[in-house]
């Protein structure tokens, strides 16, 4: 293993940990830390540090960094800004390994009193330590019990995507949707300032982690460049990795110099820096997260021939423009396989030739099944999209589809696409449509929910819409015919 | 293939563009001239023009004798960099008289237009026949990824349609290649509307050509263009699929602060 990942083990993985800073008002934020790293279960000795001194939610408050009774893998910092640079010297005395300064106040003020201060700061890093911050919230990483603040709800699963941000606020948003895109993290950082750790650190950690197979970034403006440029190229030939710029019009350009002090670069330079070292291009949090699913769900991809299966004229239609946009122009069906689907599709109205349209959302699941084994048992796609097929019989009943056929005795209809999958070993990927009830029922969102959950817990990726799925499709193909293929 | 000279620079050509570069700064330039800039990118083996600076009318005559006619006639100078736009360039040459009047003419109405510039004289230089396409090639620093290099198809295509591709130093074999392919102008240099076909590949020499140049000269020089890049059939233009017709280079005044 390189250097960088042992260096930033003891954060991701720590043994032990203090968080510095814990107030007797339990809503503040080194209290909330430490409630929640308990309550998601950071199982290590944890270590409250606040010079008042007592007891905080059962454990032993220390009174300085200095009286720990050992030193720990990682300190949590949520001491005033006046003080941080002083806590981390103790933390440096005390031969502390890792440190996550959730501390504001530094460069992103843009006052002269904070430049200085993160200059004072800088003059501590001396390689004996590593440090994540200040001004950020932290890392995620749930294989080793460590959570953002606050992020006592976030899963306790781990995954294979890592996601480093130099926004808090998106690293956590982030952290939070993960699971409803169908992946779970590896580890997610918030590095705000980067004073130390930067992020050029982080994705070369990311590129040699283990548990990590699909990287994804939001950054407005590296601390250097040429280092980010020259570890993007490396660690991009080996994962995917996915990168969201901020700040990319003059005036998200200005909201960036004022948010982390950092200096935004053209949007012509990154798009063709990420270009020419194949990192991914997005251009929203939706995006990004389509695309890590994508990823994740179908690392391999690279076969453009997509099959679409979807109900109604207009919808099959826009469905054929999004595959063409997206850079993947749908293969007509040959006439034997329109042959066979055609058995099972309405003599009129419908179409076989892909995109293909079962009419009505509603098919029969024998209907269901057998156009969607003729598609791929025809060896002339590699990945099926199903899209506004109404997939369960209880969303059938919900959307008042179930008088107009007969599912009562085919309790096998949402196994199908799954099915399908197994047997044939062709992609399929699900459209669940939003908004689905006038009403804005509950009942139909969680019908909506347990199947969403019910696909991607199987392996199937979900996105809900087809224009999504056929974008984040093609950023898939679009690295693994580059030559990335993992 | 290409004809074109070998790629990039060895330590010598890295020597003689620094002596270029060096004269200028202690000349107090803030810019090379055209000449001088010229200097740089063969030093770097991208084909240039076959050019002389004539100082005086008495050089004339024996500067003609080393080139054919049609000439061109520019004036040579760091502080005047838009030469055309100024009047300060005579196309198609054909005899020695009117090479006579043009030298006459650039060299009067420079000192009266520019009488603060620097001039080191009239260029003379050969007319490139042959090409099929204009280019333009350009290198500019950026803040924090270092020199980026530019391609595009010349005139209204990079003027109006803007349609250019951009990578960022060092350029790969592959990013060059790519970046002609995904120009709009492709066409113009692959045989549309029944024109010959440029050599390609001429092309993605100078582009790595002057990635090296950019890297290894990066503290000296802010921005590049080369425009036009003449891009034809090697065997229509005298064995170069390529030729640099002008080309401007501005100094990076930082490099005297360290």
């Amino acid at each position: 293993m390189t250097d960088i990942y042992e260096q930033l083990q003891p954060i991701f993985a720590p043994r032990s940990a203090a968080v510095v800073g814990v107030s007797q008002d339990t809503w503040k934020p080194g209290s909330s830390m430490l409630r929640a790293l308990l309550r998601f279960g950071f199982e290590g000795p944890l270590y409250p540090v606040s010079s008042r001194g007592g007891t905080m939610m059962g454990l032993q408050v220390y009174p300085s960094v200095e009286s720990l009774p050992e030193a720990v893998d990682v300190a949590f910092l949520f001491v005033p800004t006046q003080s941080l640079v002083d806590v981390v010297r103790q933390c440096k005395a005390k031969g502390v390994r890792g440190i996550v300064a959730f501390t504001g106040g530094f460069s992103e003020t843009g006052t002269p009193e904070g430049r200085a201060l993160e200059e004072e700061l800088k003059r501590e890093f001396d390689g004996s330590f590593r440090m994540i911050g200040p001004n950020c919230l932290g890392v995620y990483s749930p294989g080793g019990g460590v959570t953002q603040h606050p992020g006592e709800a976030y899963s306790r699963r781990t995954g294979d995507v890592a996601f480093i941000a130099q926004s808090g606020g998106l690293s956590e948003d982030f952290s939070r949707a993960a699971p409803n895109f169908g992946f779970y993290c590896s580890k997610v950082v918030s590095y705000g300032n980067a004073c130390d750790v930067n992020e050029a650190d982080l994705l070369e950690y990311a590129g040699v982690d283990p548990a990590t197979n699909v990287i994804g970034m939001y950054i407005e403006g590296p601390r250097d460049g040429r280092r980010f440029a020259d570890v993007l190229r490396d660690v991009a030939s080996r994962k995917p990795v996915v990168v969201w710029k901020g700040g990319v019009t003059p005036l998200g350009a200005a909201a960036a110099s004022s948010h982390t002090g950092s200096l935004a670069g053209s949007v012509e330079v990154w798009s063709a820096l990420l270009k020419q070292v194949g990192a991914i291009q997005v251009g929203s949090f939706e995006e990004s997260l389509d695309a890590l699913a994508a990823f994740h769900f179908l690392p391999g991809l690279s076969d453009t021939r997509i099959g679409y299966v979807g109900a109604g004229g207009g919808n099959t239609v826009v469905a054929g423009d999004a595959s063409y946009r997206a850079g993947l122009p749908l293969p007509r069906m040959s006439a034997e396989t329109q042959q066979k689907m055609a058995v099972f599709l309405p003599p009129v109205g419908a179409s076989t030739a892909n995109p293909v349209d079962v009419l009505a959302p509603m098919p029969s699941a024998p209907e269901l099944k057998g156009i969607l084994e003729a598609m791929a048992g025809s060896g002339e796609v590699s990945t099926i999209i199903v899209d506004r097929i109404v997939l369960s019989k209880e969303l059938r009943r919900l959307m008042h589809y179930a008088d107009q056929t007969p599912v009562e005795d085919e309790p096998w209809l949402s196994e199908i696409p799954i099915d399908i999958h197994r047997s044939t070993g062709v992609n399929v990927v699900v459209v669940l449509r939003e908004y689905l009830d006038p009403n804005g029922d509950f009942s139909v969102e969680a019908e909506r929910l347990r199947l969403r959950e019910y696909y991607q817990s199987n392996g199937l990726a979900v996105f809900p819409t087809a224009e999504r799925a056929f974008r984040a499709l093609g950023h898939v193909i679009a690295r693994n015919r580059k030559g990335g293929a993992s | 293939m290409s004809a074109t000279a070998p790629r990039g620079a060895d330590a010598a050509g890295r020597d003689q563009a620094m002596a270029v570069i060096e004269a200028a700064f202690a000349r107090g330039q803030k810019a090379l001239s055209e000449h001088q800039a010229k200097q740089v990118l063969a030093a770097y083996g991208i084909p240039v023009t076959e050019e002389i600076v004539v100082r005086d009318a008495g050089e004339l005559a024996g500067a003609l004798g080393h080139l054919e006619f049609p000439v061109v006639l520019k004036t040579d100078s760091p502080d005047i960099l838009h030469k055309t736009e100024a009047g300060l360039v005579a196309l198609g040459v054909r005899t020695a008289g009117e090479a006579e009047a043009a030298f006459e003419r650039i060299s009067r109405d420079a000192r009266e237009r520019f009488p603060e510039a620097l001039i080191n004289g009239v260029l003379l230089q050969e007319m490139v026949t042959g090409a099929v396409a204009e280019c333009i090639v350009g290198m500019k620093k950026d803040p924090q990824f270092g020199p980026t290099i530019l391609f595009g198809l010349g005139g209204i295509f990079v003027e109006v349609f803007e349609d250019v591709a951009l990578r960022v130093a060092p350029l790969s074999p592959a990013d060059a290649e790519e970046m002609i392919r995904e120009t709009k102008g492709l066409k113009l240099l692959t045989g549309a509307r029944g024109r010959p076909t440029a050599d390609l590949e001429a092309i993605e020499d100078v582009l790595l050509s002057m990635s090296r140049l950019a890297l290894d000269l990066e503290p000296y020089l802010a921005e590049i263009d080369v425009n036009p890049l003449m891009a034809g059939p090697a065997e229509a233009m005298g064995g170069w699929g390529v030729k640099a017709v002008d080309a401007l280079m501005l100094l990076d005044s930082r490099a005297l602060e360290g």
